[in-house]
């Protein structure tokens, strides 16, 4: 008996507990109410995968070049580079002659470090990679791109380097691209939108809303265009209204000044957006009214 | 000898060796069968090269480390240590056998990973394939060297303060070279912080040590001076960790 107790006790514990996860577990999982997205430790669009979101960029710009040239390349800071059309901004040409002349311990090993790390990529091997293993690492930056956009929506760069390769046949390996292009943006403005805190969500509001008017002038060279003149100009009002939203956010901003916290670097960044997605804007209205005149050219 | 010998059977008679020798053995052929090389048979070399130098690190930075660490703290607190000074083996000589005893663990799981590599992930062009034997050798130096220089303080570390402070010290260090300095590099780009920087110069650049992406890409042979220099930048690190090893060994537990 005294044995037996036990063993009884136990497996009643294990039978009763058993029957309650049993009985409560399948209403738990079919309550829509409690799905949540799967995302680990909370990361996707918080502060830190912001963060990472930004230091992905370089392992992404890896897999691109390769998936695009076949090679990686790098270039020293103030390095001007024709296949990026950029130069790198970290340090003045001034400051590299002046470094060029005496370099101190630090650059000469900093300078070490760069070469050893050139080194590491470049590529020896005389055969040229082949196009399935371009179009593999392609897809593998289509889906790291698709992963940083997640961490962070609100992240111009993220946003818009992702809407690029969707629409972009040369580079992404989806087919049907442009539907899925076209959610992204409609995801990201609702996103984004929804941020009150940071004048720089409405900013990339603003570019996901210009790419839709893209989509929709794009639309256009269809012998049917789905999308009439008046859903134009509903999507420039829209655009319109992400832009006013920058410049009151920005304004409590600079009341509270909000904008000191920020490196000069990021609020240059932040003006030449503005700059360059109010002349995109009016583009596409003088693009619209083309439209509008060849529709009612009695009018 | 007899400190190595005693360490080198202690570690054979635990057995853990063999889930990690299975592992680099098996895995290379194993998990390319659930990747999606299955579909595309194109893949299954680059899926297996992914895996056998995964499979290696993976085995090194956890079952590697804690072993140096165990030994380490072992050594310390049982008093083996202790006795084998008496008997006039120094602290650097005990140090040395028991790194050696944990280093011919994982030297030989190397060789077969990068044999693995050699003759089941080859590529198909003989002009490839000359420079695939070359990069091969200088992967399997260059992550010797890396390795060797963590568990010497591993051993060291985990002999003063225990061996949970050797081994996720040195793991972190590990993780820190081998991706982490990668990402501080990549926010300083953005960025510029004297600090940071400098934190990023001085520290333990691994990620050259990791030619993965190299056999996966195909890239060819790393330059023969670019090698050099990262084997004399690794030797030179090599140098400082021996260094601090030696100064932070002990053959007994302070009390």
């Amino acid at each position: 008996m005294s044995r037996f107790l036990p063993i009884a006790t136990s497996t009643a514990l294990i039978g009763a507990g058993a029957l309650a996860w049993a009985l409560t577990g399948h209403p738990l999982t079919a309550n829509p109410e409690l799905d949540v997205p799967l995302n680990p430790l909370g990361i996707n669009g918080s502060p830190y995968g912001e963060v990472i979101a930004m230091a992905m960029q370089g392992p992404i710009n890896t897999y691109t070049e390769v998936g695009m040239s076949g090679s990686p390349h790098h270039h020293q800071a103030g390095e001007k580079c024709d296949a990026c059309e950029h130069a790198d901004h970290s340090a003045t040409a001034d400051e590299m002659t002046a470094a060029k002349a005496n370099p101190t311990l630090e650059h000469r090993f900093g300078n070490l470090l760069s070469t050893l790390a050139e080194a590491s990529v470049a590529r020896t091997n005389p055969k040229a990679a082949s196009e399935a293993l371009k179009r593999h690492l392609r897809r593998q930056a289509e889906d790291k791109l698709r992963f940083a956009y997640q961490l962070d929506p609100a992240h111009y760069g993220n946003y818009n380097t992702l809407h690029f390769f969707l629409t972009e046949p040369a580079l992404g390996t989806r087919p049907e691209l442009t539907p899925s292009a076209a959610k992204l943006a409609e995801d990201t403005i609702q996103y984004c939108l929804k941020q009150d805190q940071d004048p720089r969500p409405a900013l990339t509001a603003a570019a996901a809303a210009t790419n839709l008017l893209q989509l929709m002038f794009d639309d256009r060279r269809n012998p049917t265009p789905k999308f009439t003149t008046t859903q134009m100009r509903q999507c420039l009002a829209l655009l319109d209204h992400c832009l006013a939203r920058h410049t009151s956010i920005a304004q409590s901003w600079t009341a509270a000044k909000q904008w000191d916290l920020l490196s000069p670097q990021r609020i240059t960044e932040c003006e030449a957006r503005l700059d360059f997605i109010c002349t995109i804007r009016d583009a596409a209205e003088k693009t619209i009214a083309r439209l509008e005149a060849e529709a009612h050219p009695a009018t | 000898m007899r400190l190595y010998r005693l360490t080198v059977a202690t570690i054979f008679q635990r057995k853990a060796w063999v889930i990690c020798a299975l592992a680099v053995m098996l895995l290379p052929f194993a998990l390319p069968l659930i990747s999606s090389a299955t579909e595309k048979p194109l893949l299954v070399q680059p899926a297996r090269i992914l895996a056998a130098w995964n499979t290696l690190w993976s085995c090194t930075l956890l079952w590697g480390f804690f072993t140096a660490a165990r030994q380490g703290e072992d050594n310390a607190k049982s008093g083996i240590g202790e006795y084998f000074l008496t008997t006039g083996v120094s602290a650097t000589r005990q140090l040395f056998e028991i790194w050696l005893a944990v280093f011919c663990f994982i030297a030989p799981l190397t060789l077969v990973t990068a044999a693995i590599c050699q003759w089941a992930a080859s590529p198909a062009d003989p002009a490839e394939r000359a420079l695939w034997w070359v990069l091969n050798l200088q992967y399997t130096c260059l992550f010797l060297l890396v390795i060797a220089q963590l568990l010497a303080l591993a051993v060291a570390l985990a002999s003063r303060f225990g061996s949970i402070v050797g081994f996720s010290v040195s793991l972190a260090l590990a993780l820190y070279g081998l991706w982490g300095v990668g990402y501080l590099e990549n926010m300083l780009k953005l960025e510029e912080n004297p600090i940071l920087r400098g934190l990023w110069l001085y520290s333990p650049q691994y990620r050259f040590a990791d030619l993965t992406q190299r056999l996966y890409f195909k890239s060819g042979a790393l330059p023969a001076a670019a090698f050099w220099t990262m084997a004399l930048y690794f030797v030179g690190i090599l140098g400082v960790y021996a260094g601090i090893s030696r100064l932070c060994f002990r053959t007994q537990r302070s009390s």
